[in-house]
């Protein structure tokens, strides 16, 4: 009795969070900051998911202590797991080509998004990225100091992030 | 470690070859976002942009010098003056473009525009003068990653290999601090323990002393002529006392096991016998729920076999008890195997309790044998009990080298097997239980001269009232001085020391006495200790002041007159000369 109460509750919160995440896609009110394009199922106009930094705090926000190999010494970076990104824009792909602000381009494969824990960083020591900080947004995967200096992802972590396209 | 590092750094031109592209398309980058910075302000003059794309390019090309800075220019005067500009620029281009709203006043561009060419060809100079002027390894030298990466790499060995030192040293060091401190903590732990064994000592001495009137006057009233309803209630106070008595015995037991005092005494003895008393002491019980309690004893075993009887018995009692008290209707089977060793004295005797009770689940059969551990909770409420019994009895069985092992399945009933290796002993030498029984209608103790020591006046009533019937001459000392002067002036035929009294004790008090009557070369009484300090070091200190035999409070009429018997059974020469002390 107990079990079928409890999968039917199961089921609720599926249908409800599912509901959730298609309707939880607002409309951004500040400046866009990031735009979602490509093979995704949620979005908020012309087939993109815009965001602004209300919308980007409002995922699955993290704050991370990490090494890079651009910089010295321990940072302190803050932003939502490019994870959550995916889940809310609904994608559908293996790869995503990441745009910065100067047309500079990568292409970073989904399943890094929860095999790295990848971090869409917009604070770095606490305060927002402006663009000659690397800002609006860093790509950063969390590292150790050892780990930073081998390089494992320093084509990945793409700074001045801007768009983001779902292939 | 290190060589190899190096060599494998050294071997891969390949990565110098990278480091000096990725410098260069740093350079490249900067003059790219440097002019592309040019062109916006063109179209800002055009009304083709706002202020705010302005912003982001000028942040993108502040961000690109970041990068370009980053590298370590050290002796290259040229880059190095270059970039001094830049910053200059930045910091005051910042004031203008951020410094107001709305677009941005001819002049304005202007002043940025004819500022910023000169640094874009400035850059692009420097950097092809060091392109074509510097030798390649030298180029790869200011390529920062490769030397910092170099850098890092002997670092992280060096670092790896003191740190392989370090724990080596920290593992000597702290297992030896361990140790030395594992010793403090067992010492701690034995002195604590110690402590306990000494409290529970001392409450059970404090339980037993009331304990003692209540029994003793009981079993007195009992013997008196009551009517029916006075005789059930004097019945309850007996088995109630008695509960309160074995629950007090098992957890002496369990602390006398723990300190590790918990001593055997073996004797030879017929097990037979034992389960025979066992049954009939239940049989009662078990008629009146209409359980069936029978003993089967297997020819195999022995007449007489080298047991502590007393002990054995208490775990079988415990068993049987356990069988009557939680099976509500069928039987209980009592039976008894032992099987030869390889050499002919010794062999294993399997004593089997069985019921058809509700057994014991799987998951509950561990916890029956931890103290105050029972199979439900709900047990000890419906069938009362401590919960020790069981613990005891696999300590006791452990202790004698054997175990007791449970068989059981819910629902169909519970076996346990005591199984003890034992030695047969030759049956002439087994004490007949028989004989010592049950003295106090032989007993006559006419013309006696007792003397009982004790503070207490209900003590010292209790064994009044049991020995006053068979005739002895008995007087009171309520205190070690008060029975010194007594026997200074009275004779007596044997003296019940208490042990715990105000003034001197009753240790005390014997050695006073005993070295008093060993100078004046006078035989001395035996003195038999009463006490409910009943801890094993406690009963050799006793001993070891002279006194003959140490008797448990509460004092059984039972264990008092077999005592007296055995001790007054021989005259005692008053007034003869002193025996070997």
């Amino acid at each position: 009795m107990r079990q079928i109460l409890g999968f039917w509750i199961a089921c609720f919160i599926a249908v409800a969070s599912f509901a959730a995440h298609a309707a939880q896609l607002g409309v951004p009110h500040g400046r866009v900051l990031l735009e979602v394009s490509g093979q995704i199922g949620n979005t908020n106009g012309d087939g993109v998911a815009r965001f602004d930094r209300e919308m980007l705090e409002a995922l699955d926000w993290r704050e991370v202590e990490t090494y890079t190999s651009f910089t010295e010494g321990l940072q302190r970076f803050a932003g939502p797991t490019l994870a959550s990104l995916l889940e809310a824009v609904a994608a559908d792909g293996t790869k995503l080509h990441a745009t910065a602000i100067n047309d500079y381009y990568v292409v970073i494969p989904t399943g890094h998004a929860d095999e790295h824990d990848v971090i869409l960083a917009l604070d770095h020591d606490g305060k927002p990225m402006r663009v000659r900080d690397k800002g609006p947004i860093w790509v950063v995967y969390p590292l150790e100091e050892a780990e930073a200096g081998e390089k494992p992802f320093d084509t990945e972590m793409i700074w001045q992030l801007n768009r983001l396209s779902v292939r | 470690m290190l060589a190899s590092h190096r060599n494998h750094l050294q071997d891969n031109e390949q990565q110098i070859v990278f480091s000096i592209s990725a410098t260069t398309y740093k350079f490249s980058e900067l003059i790219y976002e440097a002019q592309k910075l040019m062109t916006a302000f063109a179209f800002h003059r055009a009304g083709q942009n706002t202020r705010e794309d302005l912003h982001e390019q000028f942040d993108v090309l502040w961000s690109r010098i970041g990068v370009v800075a980053a590298i370590d220019f050290k002796d290259r005067p040229m880059i190095t003056k270059v970039l001094e500009d830049y910053h200059e620029w930045l910091t005051s281009s910042d004031a203008i473009l951020y410094g107001g709203s709305g677009p941005l006043e001819p002049a304005e561009l202007e002043l940025l525009a004819s500022s910023l060419d000169p640094l874009v060809v400035a850059t692009r100079q420097a950097w092809m003068f060091e392109f074509n002027h510097s030798r390649f390894e030298s180029l790869a030298e200011i390529t920062r990653p490769a030397k910092i990466q170099r850098q890092r790499g002997e670092i992280m060995i060096a670092g790896l290999l003191s740190a392989i030192v370090l724990y080596l040293v920290a593992e000597v060091y702290f297992a030896a601090l361990a140790q030395r401190r594992a010793v403090q903590l067992q010492e701690a732990a034995q002195t604590a323990n110690r402590a306990k064994s000494d409290f529970i000592a001392t409450v059970s001495h404090e339980i037993r002393t009331p304990l003692n009137g209540i029994l003793g006057m009981a079993s007195h009233l009992a013997d008196q002529n009551l009517s029916e309803e006075n005789r059930e209630s004097v019945r309850i106070i007996q088995d109630s006392g008695g509960l309160l008595l074995t629950t007090i015995n098992d957890v002496l037991d369990l602390a006398k096991i723990e300190a590790g005092e918990f001593a055997l005494e073996f004797g030879d003895h017929d097990i037979r016998a034992a389960l025979r008393t066992a049954r009939e002491l239940y049989l009662e019980t078990a008629r009146d729920k209409g359980l069936e309690l029978d003993l089967t004893v297997s020819s195999s075993v022995p007449e007489c076999l080298r047991v502590d009887e007393r002990r054995c018995r208490q775990v079988i009692h415990n068993l049987v008890s356990n069988a009557v008290k939680f099976t509500q209707s069928g039987y209980v089977h009592i039976s008894a195997d032992y099987k030869k060793g390889t050499d002919a004295a010794h062999g294993i005797l399997t004593i089997s309790v069985e019921d058809s009770g509700p057994g014991i689940a799987k998951a509950a059969q561990a916890r029956v044998f931890e103290p105050f551990g029972q199979a439900d909770t709900g047990i000890s409420r419906r069938f009362g009990g401590s919960g020790l019994g069981l613990s005891i009895s696999r300590d006791i069985c452990g202790l004698m080298g054997g175990s007791l092992e449970l068989t059981s399945a819910l629902g169909r009933g519970a076996r346990f097997d005591m199984i003890l290796p034992l030695e047969e002993v030759a049956q002439n030498k087994a004490t007949s239980k028989r004989a010592q029984s049950d003295p106090q209608d032989a007993t006559d103790l006419s013309g006696r001269k007792v003397l009982i020591v004790d503070d207490n006046r209900t003590n010292r009533l209790i064994v009044k009232k049991f020995i006053a019937p068979l005739g002895a001459e008995i007087a009171e000392a309520e205190s070690g001085e008060d029975a010194l002067r007594h026997l200074s002036q009275h004779p007596a035929d044997i003296v019940l020391m208490d042990i715990q009294m105000p003034g001197m004790d009753g240790v005390q008090t014997t050695r006073k006495f005993l070295a008093d009557r060993a100078q004046a070369g006078r035989v001395a009484p035996p003195i038999i200790g009463v006490t409910a300090n009943a801890m094993p070091h406690q009963i050799e200190q006793y001993l070891a002041s002279g006194m003959k035999e140490v008797l448990a409070k509460p004092v059984s009429k039972a264990a008092l007159l077999r005592m007296l018997t055995r001790h007054l059974s021989e005259p005692y020469d008053k007034g003869g000369p002193a025996e070997a002390a």
